[in-house]
């Protein structure tokens, strides 16, 4: 492209934002509304993903051991238990610490009135990488020479796995509704500038432009009303998020909402982008009907 | 240039039919009037030159190069050596006069200075030099007709289309528009031109190419309008 051209077309564009000021503006503000719903969807998704993975991490394995191990048998069947594939920690609670935990909520002496004898077994705790590796573990372990029982709220888990899995897709499900929602808003926003324009563009084709010169303005005018929505959109998300972050952390305390830059900037990013591709995507779909002359 | 219909037929998809075995012969720098009642197939041959249809059957050619075949992405290298004058004008009433001229040489990539040159020399062929900033509202409809034709031969096409250049004028402000187009065809410029208006044919003189119903009738060299019509 010719340096005079990319003036036309630079010029053109201007021109044209500036002329069709309200329906840029009503572009803009469609764009903005989407993008605000579809940044607090990501939040949201987000937010739950990582809710879902601090729940699954959290899921342990209750070992409880014979009551008649000594505390070597007791750290050889632990050590054995941190050898398998999977598995983060194995933590420790002996008999007498288990009874002393108990002791500290009551007033009388339960070591005396037990008879003198702790009934209580030693336990280890299991931690996994990832929820679905528990049930294979839990497997693994019981068989052990001295285990008694294994713990690990079967069913519990089983729906811990099923709820997450179902919350990741069907907030992509959202995300992309919302995201072909928005290109379909704005092509017909933009179909109404490309529409008071067609006669500019029938005497282009007339008098013999290409089709990509002709698209390069409205091209150019729909990536930036994108873009503008875009920004207006960020603004209003970082702020309303930061904002909602720090309520709940004051109030909710055990509700764990990401709060890095890393995250905040890239949840900016990913709208910019959406919103200078929506637009110009939308520009095309508006301009394609009006090329054939 | 020159054009060759051969056979040519155009039905449009609403089942009229526009256009029957048409076959008619121009030579370069002719000036021919096509005329006829409306709907006789006048603004189809029209349509058909600088490939805004296709025909339906038959071969279209100008310049040995056949339009029927040729791709979409060529076409509009084809309408950079036509140039094209309407009924309404189909000025941009946002952009001045200079503008509306210029605009023809922005969307093939001229240059600025080429602009700075052609435009001005364009606007005083057809006589609106003191007129270049004023917007189309401005103007009677005879200037814009100029601006029209300013704009159809900017780009010094060899074959120039009016569809009816005339016919929103009044009688004399028509034939101040007949003298431009004959003095651009007495340049070399091939016109072929559609029209309702008899006084003008009958006095001129050209080559007439008569239609009726979408077919040709009557071509005669030194032709008049016609009382068959």
């Amino acid at each position: 492209m010719s340096f005079s051209s990319l003036r036309y077309v630079v010029k053109e564009t201007a021109l044209s934002l500036r002329r069709n000021a309200w329906m840029s503006l009503a572009s803009v503000s469609t764009v903005a509304i989407s993008l605000i719903i579809l940044g607090f969807a990501l939040t949201l998704v987000y937010n739950t993903n990582q809710l879902a993975s601090n729940i699954e991490s959290n899921i342990e394995i209750s070992v409880f051991l014979r009551t008649d191990q000594t505390p070597d048998q007791v750290q050889q069947i632990q050590a054995q238990i941190e050898g398998m594939p999977g598995v983060k920690s194995v933590t420790l609670l002996g008999k007498d610490q288990a009874l002393a935990q108990i002791q500290s909520g009551l007033s009388s002496d339960l070591l005396q009135n037990l008879g003198g004898k702790n009934p209580l077994p030693d336990k280890l705790t299991v931690k996994t990488d990832s929820a679905g590796l528990v049930k294979d573990l839990a497997a693994n372990i019981s068989p052990i020479s001295g285990v008694d029982a294994v713990r690990y709220g079967q069913g519990l888990v089983d729906k811990i796995i099923q709820f997450t899995h179902w919350m990741r897709w069907i907030g992509l499900a959202l995300i992309g509704l919302l995201a072909v929602a928005s290109i379909v808003l704005i092509s017909i926003t933009i179909r109404l500038t490309v529409f008071a324009r067609r006669k500019e563009v029938q005497i282009m084709k007339f008098v013999g432009a290409t089709d990509w010169f002709i698209r390069w303005p409205f091209l150019l005018e729909g990536m930036i009303l994108g873009l503008c929505g875009a920004l207006l959109a960020s603004a209003l998300v970082v702020y309303g998020y930061t904002g909602l972050v720090a309520i709940l952390q004051d109030n909710l305390t055990f509700i764990p909402l990401i709060n890095s830059r890393q995250f905040i900037m890239n949840l900016v990013l990913l709208m910019l982008v959406s919103g200078a591709l929506i637009g110009s995507l939308g520009s095309m779909v508006s301009l394609r009907r009006f090329l054939k002359v | 240039m020159f054009i060759q219909l051969t056979n040519v037929s155009k039905t449009y998809p609403n089942g009229v039919r526009a256009l029957i075995d048409a076959s008619l012969r121009i030579n370069k720098g002719e000036f021919v009037f096509l005329v006829g009642a409306s709907g006789a197939g006048k603004s189809t041959i029209i349509k058909l030159l600088f490939r805004e249809e296709r025909a339906s059957r038959g071969q279209v050619m100008i310049n040995g190069k056949t339009l029927n075949r040729l791709r979409d992405g060529r076409v509009p290298h084809l309408r950079r050596n036509i140039g094209i004058i309407f009924q309404d004008f189909k000025l941009l009433p946002t952009k001045s006069v200079h503008d509306n001229v210029a605009f023809a040489l922005q969307v093939v990539g001229a240059s600025t200075r080429e602009i700075r040159e052609k435009v001005p020399a364009v606007l005083s062929l057809v006589g609106l030099e003191k007129k270049a900033e004023f917007f189309p509202t401005q103007l009677s409809g005879g200037e814009q007709q100029r601006v029209c034709i300013a704009r159809a031969v900017v780009n010094n096409p060899s074959l120039v289309l009016a569809d009816e250049p005339t016919g929103n004028l009044d009688p004399d402000t028509s034939w101040d528009i007949m003298n431009l187009l004959l003095n651009i065809n007495k340049r070399g410029t091939t016109i072929v031109m559609a029209t309702h208006a008899k006084d003008i044919v009958d006095s001129l003189r050209k080559r007439v190419v008569a239609m009726e119903r979408g077919r040709i009738l009557r071509d005669e060299e030194k032709g008049g309008y016609g009382s068959e019509l």
